[in-house]
């Protein structure tokens, strides 16, 4: 059989295969760079590239259940690129003689490791999302396992002193400040949390800022955190009804909103008192 | 490094080292279960570059032409790997389908860029085993874990935890996203000092005891404390002198015969005369001013001048609070200068290589073969072994008794009958 036969020739900035779609074909490029790129609102970012005589989107063979491509593949330039079918290829391996097989499949499994790790170094050097999925599960976790250890009780609420909650979260878990308290707008304009402002210590004359997170209802950011970690990682129906879950649903729009804004807007509590003590 | 002749399973203990920069590669090796580290030295500094667990493999460029090899890499865990001659593959690939050809040797080309790019970025981040960013998450990540999933137990002012073992995995994983063999490293460290224990119940549950819970948490505020703050990096090295005679402090503060008193507040006050002369003695060339050295450790020893030749005065809590982030300290750093922890004497518990060789046995059950390249289907097992069965160690075709080499891969038949 010449699978060279099945030859394609695309054009520079041509997709060969975009995020989302399902996996079905492997690439064997012949000539010309491909790009391997994540889009994020409608600029695209580079990851890495593909060259001459590699294989593009080798990662498929390891995975035995459908996949789907997590990044989009575009032609540098003028390209040619064999494809092959994965079933196919899968078939070829499986038809090996057995040290064989067990080399490709060796080759195959280091190859999907060190694709994924390079992959997401990439990213999370590269990623502009100020909370991609990947940080969600991580982000409210951090939230609700440093207030529920660091806070106080009061009035059936956690309350911690913001700048050294942001400190601990940091210090501790490596989480981002910034990050921290976009999540923390987020639940207090979901009425999950109420945020208390205090005048600035080393200008009295500005404007306020952060003083206490009261976290009113905590419970509700441990069910996010393992709802999403459940939606994250399943599959299946039991996935889709939690998926549908109001709170799920609620935050996980605010945090789309925040996605596509880079930034949560502070809730209009606090907003008010700031500009009512200003007045 | 001579070639083998034929292929040939290896067992490696915790900090063998299978490979070094400057070696010939003469083999693939395929990881049957264990854990290999891939590093690169870099002057006093190994920089961790990746991990390697079943079924991959490592030096697979020999198949295509010969390899010096540039890195190190060291077995973290006990680890079994399967050597396969060099010789042996190209002759393999030679004849197999052009198709199957180009999917190898295209699949080796990324995989080799892809090495190298995951080389460079790791070398360029100066990645440690454990590095100084992620040490006090590590150990806040057990902290918070345990508190999560395991049972707390109060004995006045102390804490301990009990947790399952695998539960603590699991959670510290999908949840904090941490890496499982670096939280598995840092709950060796704990239990080769003593501040956990781990154990297996009659129902194979395996648990995991921490006795002092404050004793991570101070360790996270010390080092989180220090690391984030900048300009303190001296504070994170530990120090042998410094240790010593913070040690021999601590002894003296609790000698009532030299004189030692403690206040309310824990604060230690000595005879300076009597003090430094116990010093003297004990630490062969002690010099008063070394006591006072502390402070670039953190700790603060105050001189008050008497009639009778001085007090010397501390707070006793914070020296031995300083020797137990010290003692862990130290461990640290010998797992980022090793790249690996030496196992503690109970953790054939933790590790279960069973288990990891079953895993491997259903990675290659899942490649399940259609025909082998003579035509017929070869006689790999997939089901659980039969009374009487031998299996091959590396393929687990079945074979005959008294068979010497295994018809299918060539390897050497070791095992008895079940």
């Amino acid at each position: 059989m010449d699978h060279n036969a099945d030859l394609i020739t695309l054009n520079r900035g041509a997709a060969i295969f975009k995020a989302g779609e399902a996996a079905t074909q492997v690439y064997i490029l012949r000539s010309g760079l491909v790009s391997l790129c994540i889009t994020r609102g409608d600029k695209m970012i580079e990851l890495m590239k593909v060259s001459p005589g590699q294989m593009l989107g080798a990662e498929v063979l390891h995975d035995h259940s459908a996949m789907t491509w997590d990044y989009d593949a575009i032609a540098s330039n003028d390209v040619e690129l064999v494809p092959i079918d994965v079933k196919a290829a899968r078939s070829w391996i499986e038809c090996s003689p057995p040290l064989l097989k067990l080399f490709i499949s060796a080759l195959v499994a280091k190859n999907f490791e060190v694709a994924r790790e390079t992959l997401s170094l990439h990213v999370r050097q590269k990623d502009p999302m100020p909370c991609s999925p990947s940080r969600v599960t991580r982000l409210f976790a951090v939230l609700y396992h440093a207030a529920a250890y660091t806070g106080a009780e009061k009035n059936g609420a956690k309350v911690v002193v913001w700048s050294a909650f942001r400190k601990y979260c940091q210090r501790s878990f490596l989480e981002s400040p910034v990050r921290l308290e976009q999540a923390v707008f987020i639940l207090a304009r979901l009425g999950i949390a109420r945020l208390e402002m205090i005048p600035c210590e080393t200008d009295p004359d500005g404007p306020e800022e952060l003083g206490f997170v009261h976290f009113l209802d905590l419970e509700k950011v441990r069910r996010f955190y393992e709802l999403n970690q459940k939606i994250c990682s399943g599959k299946g129906s039991e996935t889709i009804n939690e998926a549908a879950d109001p709170l799920y649903v609620a935050i996980a729009a605010e945090i789309e909103k925040w996605n596509v804004a880079g930034k949560v807007e502070m809730p209009s509590h606090a907003s008010a008192d700031k500009s009512r003590k200003a007045g | 490094m001579s070639e083998p002749k034929k292929i040939e399973t290896r067992t490696l203990q915790t900090g063998d080292v299978l490979l070094k920069p400057g070696d010939r590669v003469t083999s693939v090796y395929v990881v049957q279960s264990g854990r290999l580290g891939v590093f690169q030295n870099r002057g006093e500094q190994l920089v961790e570059i990746t991990q390697l667990t079943a079924p991959e493999c490592l030096g697979e460029e020999v198949a295509f032409g010969p390899q010096v090899w540039s890195l190190q890499v060291t077995a973290i865990r006990p680890t079994v790997v399967v050597e396969i001659p060099a010789s042996m593959i190209p002759e393999q690939i030679k004849a197999t389908p052009p198709h199957t050809r180009d999917l190898i040797k295209s699949l080796n080309e990324r995989s080799k860029a892809l090495f190298s790019e995951l080389r460079v970025f790791r070398g360029d981040q100066g990645a440690t085993a454990c590095p100084a960013d992620e040490t006090a998450k590590v150990f806040a990540i057990i902290f918070h874990t345990l508190r999560s999933v395991g049972q707390l137990e109060k004995n006045g002012e102390n804490e301990s935890a009990t947790a399952p073992w695998r539960e603590l995995l699991r959670f510290a994983r999908d949840i904090f996203q941490e890496s499982e063999a670096r939280l598995e490293s840092a709950v060796q460290i704990l239990i080769r000092l003593g501040y956990a224990t781990f154990s297996k119940d009659a129902a194979g549950a395996e648990k995991i005891f921490v006795r002092s819970m404050r004793t991570l948490e101070d360790f996270v505020d010390y080092y989180g404390g220090y690391h984030f703050k900048g300009g303190y990096s001296n504070l994170l090295k530990t120090n042998a002198k410094m240790t010593r005679i913070t040690e021999e402090a601590v002894k003296l503060a609790n000698n009532s015969e030299l004189g030692a008193k403690v206040d309310r507040a824990g604060v230690v006050y000595l005879p300076y005369k009597a003090a430094i002369d116990a010093m003297k003695s004990a630490i062969p060339g002690f010099e008063a001013d070394q006591l006072f050295r502390l402070e670039q450790k953190g700790l603060f020893v105050k001189r008050v001048a008497t009639n009778d030749g001085g007090v010397l005065s501390f707070l006793k809590m914070d020296f031995e609070q300083m020797l137990r982030n010290w003692t862990l300290l130290r461990e640290v750093e010998i797992w980022n200068e090793a790249g690996y922890v030496q196992p503690a004497q109970d953790l054939s518990v933790v590790l279960d290589p069973k288990m990891e060789r079953e895993r491997f046995k259903q990675l290659l059950a899942h490649w399940k073969p259609i025909a082998s390249a003579a035509g017929g289907p070869p006689k790999i097992r997939t089901g659980p072994k039969k009374m009487g069965e031998i299996w091959c160690g590396v393929c687990m075709s079945v074979c005959k008794p008294k068979q010497k080499n295994c018809e299918v891969c060539g390897a050497e038949i070791k095992s008895e009958a079940a």
